[in-house]
């Protein structure tokens, strides 16, 4: 659906595997025709009791059921924009693709940036251009799903669009939720944005490389974050030198197995 | 700005429910929204003004209830009132609390002729 002007016109999010690319219009054409009687009898009420996201959580569980199905474990992981989600996944890609097959949804506004950087990783990867629209919902990975072919056995991973308010309402389907935090932001984003960090598995507390040039006090972001879900699991990483991955890895391949 | 497609999904079901009893038009929708919901009320009401609406909808009132949260000691399995993800249990200051209402999104009635 378009969230600029709420029609269900399809095109408004793009699928693209890159090298596969191609143009839609996007064109808005609205009758607003409200001519209309009101007859105003003794009205009725209807009972409802029915849940605002209840098509997307029904299509989320579908997913979650093909997954398992087929042992596929799938990871959404959330962040806000900058956090290192890309790099993260380049290098986890990179390091374990002789183990686990890989296959990417990649979610954002606009461009096949990020779907560039982890096609020359090797591993398949499908873009979600969102167009305005602020987070992926289950509908679109299980559109994408279908067009990556995601096989057997595999690691699906779904970047989610940058944004720590939005995507944390949308189940995808996934096995678990992993919200990143770089070293680079304040502390307390686990405070600040609690909806996210509550509905996540696992936390990476990423560019940990940059620890002795900032501020930031790791473990007084983990109390925050385990005041907000006591259930959090937390691995200190730094995508760019490699300084605990290993750990990140440890938990995937336990994980996967 | 996730609001506008909430709002969007909301007139949709209802549509598609009103239908369903003959309706030819839908006076008044009821929906429940937990504080913790991730919806900005603000935002809600604005999406709500502007949204695109149906011939059946044009003038349909929309009643929203906000849902207090409420939260479980894990310790003490005291049950308390909180708007915060992070409050400590007011009882034994535990803070391996739990949310375990005040997400709801829920539509809870309509009236149609």
């Amino acid at each position: 659906m378009c969230d600029t002007c709420g029609c269900d016109h399809p095109n408004s999010t793009t699928f693209t595997i890159p090298g596969q690319e191609h143009k839609h219009d996007h064109a808005h054409s609205h009758d607003h025709d409200h001519d209309h009687e009101h007859p105003r009898s003794g009205s009725k009420e209807v009972q409802l009791g029915q849940d605002v996201l209840s098509q997307n959580n029904l299509l989320a569980e579908r997913n979650r059921g093909y997954f398992e199905a087929k042992n596929i474990i799938a990871l959404n992981m959330v962040s806000s924009p900058g956090s290192g989600k890309t790099t993260v996944l380049e290098k986890t890609i990179t390091d374990l693709k002789a183990a686990h097959d890989f296959f990417v949804i990649e979610g954002d506004q606009q461009t096949l940036n990020d779907a560039n950087r982890i096609k020359a990783t090797g591993a398949p990867v499908i873009q979600v251009n969102t167009g305005n629209g602020c987070h992926l919902d289950a509908d679109m990975i299980n559109k994408s799903v279908k067009q990556l072919g995601v096989t057997e056995n595999a690691i699906l991973v779904i970047e989610n669009v940058g944004n720590l308010v939005c995507p944390a309402m949308f189940d995808l389907g996934e096995s678990q939720r992993v919200v990143i935090i770089s070293v680079t932001e304040g502390e307390d984003k686990p405070l600040k944005y609690p909806g996210m960090f509550h509905s996540s598995d696992i936390c990476l507390i990423n560019k940990t490389d940059l620890l002795p040039y900032v501020d930031f006090d790791v473990e007084k972001a983990k109390e925050y974050a385990l005041q907000v879900n006591h259930h959090l699991r937390f691995f200190e990483i730094s995508a760019k030198t490699g300084e605990g991955m290993d750990t990140w890895y440890e938990w995937l391949n336990n994980f996967k197995k | 700005m996730h609001e506008l497609s909430i709002v969007s999904n909301i007139f949709d079901i209802v549509e598609e429910n009103a239908v369903k009893h003959q309706a030819t038009i839908i006076h008044e929708i009821e929906v429940d929204v937990g504080e913790l919901a991730g919806v900005e009320f603000d935002a809600l009401e604005f999406a709500l003004e502007n949204a695109p609406r149906s011939k059946m909808l044009k003038d349909a009132r929309v009643i929203i209830n906000k849902v207090q949260p409420t939260a479980e000691c894990e310790d003490c399995h005291h049950r308390f009132i909180t708007v915060e993800y992070a409050a400590a249990c007011p009882r034994c200051t535990s803070t391996r609390t739990k949310i375990i209402s005040g997400h709801e999104l829920k539509i809870k009635s309509f009236r149609m002729d």
